[in-house]
């Protein structure tokens, strides 16, 4: 088998243990440890409090906002990594512009995000 | 059928599972889900292409950020968890039936009629994307990042936009 | 499920003992049957197995092994230790009842938990619900493939390793908000929210300042930017790299200062209050192990691996590792917790930039 396959074959196999080692843990207290059920063992906790309305609620657009900025930095920073595994110790400056306009390009779209204010947590105006 | 085949059916039994969930699912956020085990999968037949660096790019890019993504979106989608009403039966059905043999009818001819040449042997190693990268596509690799960066502006504009909020002369 | 089973089976079988003695019977041979067949299809994979594989297959044996002692060993002594740095940093003593130096309690502590009763909430959306505490131990297993203990002590060197484990580690983040979403509890909820936007604003500076080393090592593969190590470590060249790295690493891991997600004071627990006895473990021990992870990365990145005079690599190993965790938990008991916006604007306005800044750096002298 290929060296890349069977690289992977370790991989798949460590995470099928994973789930299998945390399915048996989940498993074993099923038959030692208690069982009693009252008035609100199944409610969910709130302080002991009685809960209230649905947790499932709107989240600000903040967040999204966060998400795509993230997203477009992360496929940014993915086509570095091939770029750094081949990067040549001297000589060769044309490699260095390259990087060089490549994160200048990135700085700008940190630079706009933060002039535009959408690293400011209050709504405008007030 | 050697064990590597018989994973290779598998995963591709989970991304057509996947993606038949993410179409299924009465649920929003069972959708993603679904829709992320697809891409797993496809990260793992990116594998079996011998490109390892591509799989763990689009196990990065799309579960840990598209997904991210994907799950604010349901976030931001308000109480509808449910779908919203749609089509009947009949009319769904012919819909699917209709997309389904456009693209086997596509699918079929690329698979006919393509040239299909057996590229290099063995893997192909992450130092040679980036040579690739920085010898024969740097203005590519330029227009990648203006092409993100446009993109988040976009996405700033937009979002800075619903974002404000009623005019100041009408506070206070 | 249960109880139609039950009912069944007192239809069939239930009044009459002939019956019964049959369905026994049919029982006992189907459970032959079903041996038998394990037993055979058991041998047949195994080998299968050993015919394609070889050595290969007692390596992948002998590393999970291996991993478990070192995951589980590993949480015993860092709830142990934690505890004991707390107890020293407020000048108490820690435990110290059982055993020497209290060094058994974390075990009593994990028996204890085990013999917890499991308690599902009764509206919980059951599939992520369930799922989540399974999913969340897969990176950590997954990352141990990987990582260097010692120069041939890996159980397999991929060489696109930090890849992977970057790309494995997103998995986290999936699980968490399964369950702060399935757990239907706003402490829940909003700690899975947070917990996902302070990874992803972290993980930006993160991989910008893996880059200097990957671009100092010229590989993707561990073992082979701890050889690139051989002059100096690392983190003589990109302090700020290390710097920027190790933030990182403390806010990935959700430890104080950045521990927002798990906030006690404002959210209970944060994404995993409805879990209860093992399942709650299983996420305790996940974060734990993940704690080892990131300082083991750091160790491999900067800190030159497994190198080092005199004693064996291992043992250089795990001194550099858990001399950063004693750091990171040394942070707890120095820095209070920061506020959200300040957390993230902190990674946005300060860390990305300067990352990248130093990457710059980097590429340019590295061309002189």
């Amino acid at each position: 088998m290929e060296t890349t396959l069977r690289d992977f074959a370790f991989v798949l196999a460590f995470a099928v243990l994973a789930i299998l080692f945390a399915l048996i843990a989940v498993l074993i207290p099923r038959f030692i440890a208690p069982r009693t059920v009252g008035l609100k063992t199944e409610s969910i906790y709130e302080c002991g409090m009685d809960p209230f309305g649905s947790a499932w609620i709107r989240y600000a657009a903040l967040f999204y906002l966060y998400a795509l900025i993230f997203i477009a930095f992360d496929v940014d920073v993915l086509y570095l990594f091939p770029v750094a595994t081949s990067y040549v110790r001297g000589g060769n400056p044309e490699e260095f512009i390259a990087l060089l306009v490549f994160v200048l390009l990135l700085v700008l779209a940190i630079a706009y995000a933060w002039g535009k204010g959408v690293f400011r947590w209050k709504y405008e105006g007030r | 059928m050697s064990l590597g085949e018989v994973i290779f059916v598998v995963i591709c039994l989970v991304v057509a599972l996947g993606a038949l969930g993410a179409v299924l699912s009465n649920s929003l956020i069972y959708a993603v889900f679904f829709l992320l085990l697809t891409m797993g999968g496809i990260g793992g037949l990116y594998i079996y292409l011998k490109t390892p660096f591509l799989a763990m790019m689009q196990i990065l890019i799309y579960l840990g950020a598209v997904g991210v993504l994907l799950i604010f979106a349901v976030m931001l989608a308000g109480p509808f968890w449910r779908r919203p009403k749609e089509r009947g039966p009949f009319l769904k059905g012919v819909a699917g039936l209709g997309v389904s043999l456009l693209s086997f009818i596509l699918f079929w001819r690329v698979l006919r009629h393509h040239p299909w040449e057996v590229g290099p042997q063995g893997e192909v190693s992450t130092s040679r994307i980036g040579r690739a990268i920085l010898d024969r596509y740097p203005f590519a690799f330029e227009l990648i990042s203006l092409l993100i960066v446009a993109s988040i502006l976009g996405a700033i504009m937009l979002g800075v936009l619903s974002r404000q909020g009623p005019p100041k002369a009408e506070e206070d | 499920m249960r109880r139609w089973l039950r009912e069944q089976f007192d239809r069939y079988f239930g009044s009459d003992p002939v019956r019964l003695l049959f369905a026994l019977g049919g029982l006992f041979f189907a459970t032959l049957v079903v041996l038998a067949l394990l037993y055979w299809v058991v041998g047949k994979v195994v080998t299968a197995g050993l015919e394609a594989w070889g050595w290969d297959l007692v390596r992948l044996l002998l590393g999970l092994l291996g991993v478990m002692v070192v995951v589980f060993g590993n949480a015993l002594f860092l709830v142990w230790a934690e505890r004991k740095v707390a107890g020293h940093m407020q000048i108490r003593i820690g435990p110290k009842e059982v055993g020497p130096y209290g060094l058994l309690q974390s075990i009593a502590d994990s028996v204890k938990l085990l013999a917890k009763e499991i308690i599902t909430p009764r509206f919980v959306d059951r599939p992520l619900y369930l799922l989540a505490p399974l999913l969340i131990f897969v990176p950590c297993l997954v990352a141990m493939v990987v990582i260097p203990f010692d120069a041939r002590l890996q159980v397999r060197d991929i060489n696109v390793g930090i890849v992977m484990i970057l790309a494995f580690s997103s998995l986290t983040v999936l699980a968490i908000f399964m369950a702060g979403w399935g757990s239907v509890n706003k402490y829940s909820l909003i700690g899975g929210v947070r917990s996902i936007s302070q990874s992803i604003a972290y993980e930006i500076p993160m991989l910008l300042s893996i880059l200097p080393v990957v671009m100092m090592a010229r590989s993707l593969s561990l073992k082979e930017v701890v050889e690139a190590q051989s002059p100096y470590w690392f983190v003589l060249v990109q302090p700020v790299a290390f710097l920027i790295y190790f933030v990182c690493a403390v806010a990935e891991t959700n430890r104080t200062p950045f521990d927002l997600p798990e906030a006690e004071s404002e959210l209970v627990a944060g994404y995993h209050t409805e879990y209860s006895g093992m399942r709650f473990s299983l996420f305790f021990l996940a974060e734990y192990t993940n704690i080892f992870i990131v300082c083991a990365l750091a160790t491999t990145f900067f800190l030159g691996g497994y190198k080092g005079p005199v004693l064996p690599g291992v043992v250089w190993f795990f001194l550099k590792t858990y001399a950063l965790i004693f750091v990171i938990m040394w942070f707890r008991w120095t820095f209070p917790r920061v506020r959200f916006d300040q957390l993230l604007n902190f990674s946005w306005k300060f860390l990305i930039p300067l990352a990248m800044a130093n990457l710059l750096v980097t590429g340019g002298l590295l061309k002189l």
